[in-house]
């Protein structure tokens, strides 16, 4: 023991007088009594403006997908709360029976998440009618992942079906009695817009395992039936990604990303469109000295309205000039501009003299002749102008019945999913 | 408390164990790839096939939160435990240990049981309260580690705190009595020996002007007796200004001093000592509120 400091009986004697209650309450004390007071009493005044005003932003993990993101109860749209007492006398308090289900299940329960789905997704089957576990629809649509993130399925959700190989065998053995008309794409997004591909399911169904999309997923039936595209567009994708003669685009060379291009969400592909995919190559300018002047696109009707009233059309050209300002110079240029675009067909109008004083003549070339200028031997090009005529790409008709020249052109088929 | 001594070593073998089992069957529910074929989960460990997103919500993920919940709500009755000595359910000792290590084995089922991610703001809030009673909680371990040994060296004679207040007080009233015989001795004697009151107007008049604002002040180290080597260097000169029969109340004067000057000491390291309770104690209620909040909304609203 220290003897300077002495022994504890010692140290005890020399206060022996000088000790007052033993319970004496310090101001530290008492502060931190108060601040803990305050703290918690704050807290409770939290959670009380939370449980009242229910800010989202404060529950919520991660925005919500565009389509949730305006529902009309807010947050309680899909987590309902829980009725904690019984509703009749005699059965055991709804409380235990919740935390049973929670603590066996999980929280949240997903059963009262599926039932609030189908409050607006009502006849809704879950994915194929041959599936032997059904599962909740929030096991692969997950919320709380931003604008798109409930249609972005991740591969491991297909994966946890798909790649189990007693799952996929059970599948094959329920959808077998099942009557081939039950499966088939969603029919909302059949007969909503987009353009599909149903080829008739193989006896099995598509019950073979892989893990992911990228590693081992068995040749799509296209591919492994070797089924012929039935559309009727001339386009080859081996000449376009595999030729020399097709000159690079302004992204680089054609690849299939070029036209291939996945939605925002991932889900599917974004429809291939003659303006995005196209007219970079396959110009619509058939006139070499007008640039700005092209032929309307996706309407056939349209276009030949279009060539029958060149006048008025070049006149139009005309008024958009600055430097034209009064309608006989208007007329002017238009005239000069008709004879001007029909000189530039005159190998077609050598072998068509006698038709060619009338723009029926052509309005064969632009739509039965495949590549027009082809023959404009005068031009080189750089300057002849790049139409390369409807027939080029699309299948073209003579109307039935209808004065020469009248063509159908056959509406291509681009097969979106 | 001093955690390394033989008392705590159950509990820390205790905290290791509970750890390595804890991650043991997350790893083996949520990532079995990570473990070596040895150390494979039992199925009667495996939780049912879970398409719950976030780890809390899956059972075993609301196991360990609820347990943590429970070290909680233990950790906060150890004030409770305090301040009713007399009930029959194990020493305060005993009870500070497992406090200590209980909470410290949050740490894993917390970040396992948030699966190392901190969710929405809710839960974040969460976290943060979390951290700072933890961070504060190892501070404070760390001081009542390290100070009662300062406080042994650099303290010959330890008061209970709370006394500090009456001691300084009767440290005060022993100087004004002094003071006052003084007086009375200095009014009472004059007439016989001029140059003896003389002294004993010396000396009431240093408590008065130096030793009872010192003793009377709220803080000591402000004055120049609040500081050793001015009080030896006053004092010795007080000493020289009286004669030998006044030497043993200058010495009790100094005494006063010294003692006083204990008293700031202790309090200060006392401030330390426990200066961490003031944040501890409010925000560990605080986040015990939050997280019956946080366990309600999820099993019952989520």
């Amino acid at each position: 023991m220290d003897e300077e400091r002495g022994t504890q009986r010692e140290i005890a004697k020399s206060y022996r007088d000088r000790v007052q209650s033993r319970f004496t309450r310090t101001v530290w004390r008492s502060a931190r009594f108060l601040l803990s007071v305050v703290l918690f009493a704050g807290g409770v005044v939290a959670i009380y403006y939370c449980e009242k005003e229910k800010p989202q932003e404060f529950f919520n993990p991660g925005p919500l997908s565009r389509s949730h993101a305006r529902l009309q109860d807010g947050c309680v749209s899909c987590h309902v709360p829980e009725r904690l007492t019984s509703s009749s006398a005699g059965q055991p308090p709804a409380l235990f029976q919740v935390l049973n289900d929670r603590f066996e299940k999980g929280a949240p329960s997903f059963e009262r998440i599926d039932r609030a789905c189908g409050q607006c997704h009502k006849q809704h089957d879950f994915h194929e009618p041959n599936v032997i576990m059904n599962r909740s629809c929030s096991a692969c649509h997950t919320e709380h992942q931003g604008l798109h993130g409930l249609m972005a399925v991740a591969y491991l959700d297909c994966a946890s079906c798909h790649n189990n190989s007693k799952i996929m065998q059970a599948s094959a053995e329920r959808g077998k009695p099942l009557p081939p008309t039950r499966f088939h794409l969603n029919p909302k997004l059949v007969s909503f817009r987009q353009v599909t591909l149903q080829l008739p399911r193989p006896a099995d169904g598509y019950t073979k395992t892989f893990a992911s999309f990228s590693e081992g997923h068995p040749p799509f039936q296209l591919h492994r039936e070797n089924v012929r595209d039935s559309d009727v567009l001339r386009f080859n994708h081996a000449r376009h990604l595999n030729s020399s003669d097709i000159p690079p685009t302004k992204a680089g060379k054609l690849d299939c990303n070029y036209c291939h291009q996945p939605e925002p969400n991932g889900r599917y592909m974004q429809p291939i469109s003659f303006e995005a995919h196209c007219q970079e190559c396959h110009s619509l300018q058939f006139d070499v000295r007008n640039p700005d002047f092209q032929l309307p696109h996706g309407d056939a009707q349209l276009a030949r309205t279009f060539l029958r009233t060149l006048p008025a059309q070049y006149g139009e050209l005309a008024r958009r000039k600055s430097d034209i300002t009064n309608e006989t110079q208007v007329n002017q240029f238009a005239a000069q501009q008709v004879k001007g675009l029909l000189s530039q067909f005159a190998p077609y109008e050598e072998r068509h003299r006698s038709q060619y004083d009338n723009v029926e003549a052509l309005e064969r070339a632009v739509f039965f002749t495949v590549d027009p200028h082809k023959a404009a031997k005068g031009f080189d090009s750089a300057t002849r102008a790049k139409f390369t005529g409807c027939a080029f790409c699309h299948e073209v008709k003579q109307a039935a019945g209808a004065s020469y020249p009248s063509a159908e052109i056959t509406k291509p088929v681009m097969i979106e999913r | 408390m001093r955690i390394f001594n033989r008392a705590h070593v159950p509990w820390m073998i205790f905290v290791v164990l509970a750890t390595m089992a804890a991650f043991w069957i997350y790893l083996g529910n949520f990532q079995p790839e990570l473990l070596p074929g040895t150390f494979r989960l039992p199925s009667s460990l495996l939780q049912k096939p879970s398409d719950h997103r976030s780890i809390g919500g899956t059972p075993l993920g609301l196991m360990l939160g609820t347990i943590s919940l429970g070290i909680f709500v233990f950790a906060a009755l150890l004030g409770v435990r305090k301040k009713l000595p007399f009930l029959p359910v194990g020493n305060v000792q005993r009870w500070l240990r497992g406090h200590i290590w209980l909470t410290l084995l949050t740490v894993p089922l917390i970040l396992l049981h948030s699966g190392f991610r901190l969710g929405s703001s809710m839960t974040t809030t969460l976290m943060v309260l979390y951290a700072i009673v933890m961070v504060s909680g190892i501070y404070g371990l760390i001081l009542q580690h390290k100070l009662p040994t300062m406080m042994k060296e650099s303290l010959p004679a330890e008061i209970v705190f709370e006394q500090i207040p009456n001691v300084r007080a009767q440290l005060c009233a022993a100087a004004e009595s002094l003071q006052r015989s003084l007086k009375q001795q200095a009014t009472s004697g004059s007439a016989v020996v001029a140059v003896d009151v003389s002294q004993e107007e010396v000396l009431a008049g240093f408590i008065e002007q130096r030793l009872i604002p010192y003793l009377r002040a709220r803080r000591g180290e402000k004055y120049r007796l609040g500081h050793a080597r001015e009080v030896a260097k006053v004092f010795r000169h007080l000493k020289l200004r009286v004669d030998e029969e006044y030497q043993p109340r200058v010495n009790e004067m100094r005494r006063w001093c010294e003692e006083r000057r204990l008293t700031d000491t202790q309090v200060r390291m006392q401030h330390w000592l426990h200066g961490w309770l003031f944040v501890h104690v409010p925000v560990s209620f605080l986040l015990l509120l939050m997280t019956v909040w946080h366990a309600f909304v999820t099993l019952f609203r989520y």
